[in-house]
């Protein structure tokens, strides 16, 4: 019992040093982030990238992108946009601020993906409540 | 990533495959890389989600240790649940590094490198196929299973 207990918290240390480790990680690393972008694409650009959201509206040259953050102007021609879906852009972020296509990919229908994926956590939730009750000390057997 | 449900189902063929009791453990195993993940939506609404990262959560060594944490909660057999719940996961990695992307992948060798690994092979929003696959094999083990003489007689 005193064994399990010290193999158990041992376990837990090694999972808040690794969770630490990660967001020090994340916290050093140099995020690219659009708006460091645009206000300063001489030291931010001469990277690619790829972008999640929908495409607004279609130029003939040009397109207007929202990330779910802002909107962003991409040249880049011949796009459509998405069927019931977001768009995944891949981006090169020059070193003028321009930001320019050099492909891209339509999600069609991912919104009855995301309606499937509900579906599934109900099931799911239903598969486990019928076999696992919750009491006071955890989950015994249904 | 491919759906839930996808992985729910592609869960659900092995939990049948090996015949195991607690098909919901395995179910768990295999949506808990997303659930630990998705916890970043908690901090993102309390506005302090720029100073956390959940997404390294989503990779076999973390949702290992998670398992390792979260078996005592089941009264049951502890090396069941262990290992049900890591099949699970198992399959959800295997399955999400076939997944397609322009330039990311899965953390898969965390703590060891930070390099992510992809195989490139389908679209997320694609999954529509593994997921018809997957229920196809999951109905004709069912199938088999529920009917195996009659099931058996099919290829003779």
């Amino acid at each position: 019992m005193q064994y399990a207990k010290v193999r158990y918290c041992l376990v837990l240390i090694l999972f808040v040093l690794l969770f630490a480790h990660q967001n020090v990680w994340n916290q050093d690393r140099e995020r690219f982030h659009i708006d460091r972008f645009i206000e300063d694409p001489l030291t931010y650009g001469n990277h690619t990238g790829q972008r999640f959201g929908k495409i607004v509206v279609v130029q003939p040259e040009t397109f207007d992108f929202n990330d779910g953050d802002k909107v962003i102007r991409i040249e880049g021609s011949g796009v459509v946009a998405s069927t019931l879906g977001e768009t995944v852009i891949f981006l090169d972020y020059r070193l003028d601020g321009r930001m320019v296509l050099i492909d891209y990919h339509n999600y069609d229908y991912n919104y009855v993906l995301y309606g499937l994926s509900l579906v599934a956590f109900v099931y799911f939730l239903y598969l486990f409540f019928r076999e696992w009750i919750l009491t006071k000390r955890g989950f015994r057997n249904a | 990533m491919p759906d839930w449900l996808t992985h729910v189902v592609i869960a659900l063929f092995f939990a049948e495959l090996f015949r195991i009791e607690k098909k919901s453990l395995v179910v768990l195993g295999a949506l808990l890389p997303d659930f630990l993940s998705k916890l970043h939506l908690i901090f993102f609404y309390l506005g302090i989600s720029e100073y956390l990262t959940f997404s390294l959560l989503h990779t076999p060594m973390m949702v290992f240790l998670v398992i390792l944490l979260i078996a005592p909660l089941f009264r049951y057999s502890q090396k069941k649940v262990v290992l049900w719940l890591g099949l699970g996961a198992v399959t959800h990695f295997v399955f999400d590094v076939t997944m397609r992307h322009f330039e990311a992948g899965m953390h898969l060798l965390y703590p060891f490198t930070f390099t992510m690994y992809s195989l490139n092979w389908i679209w997320p929003n694609d999954s529509f196929y593994l997921m018809g696959g997957s229920l196809l094999a999951y109905f004709l083990l069912l199938l088999y299973r529920n009917n195996g003489k009659a099931f058996r007689n099919v290829f003779k």
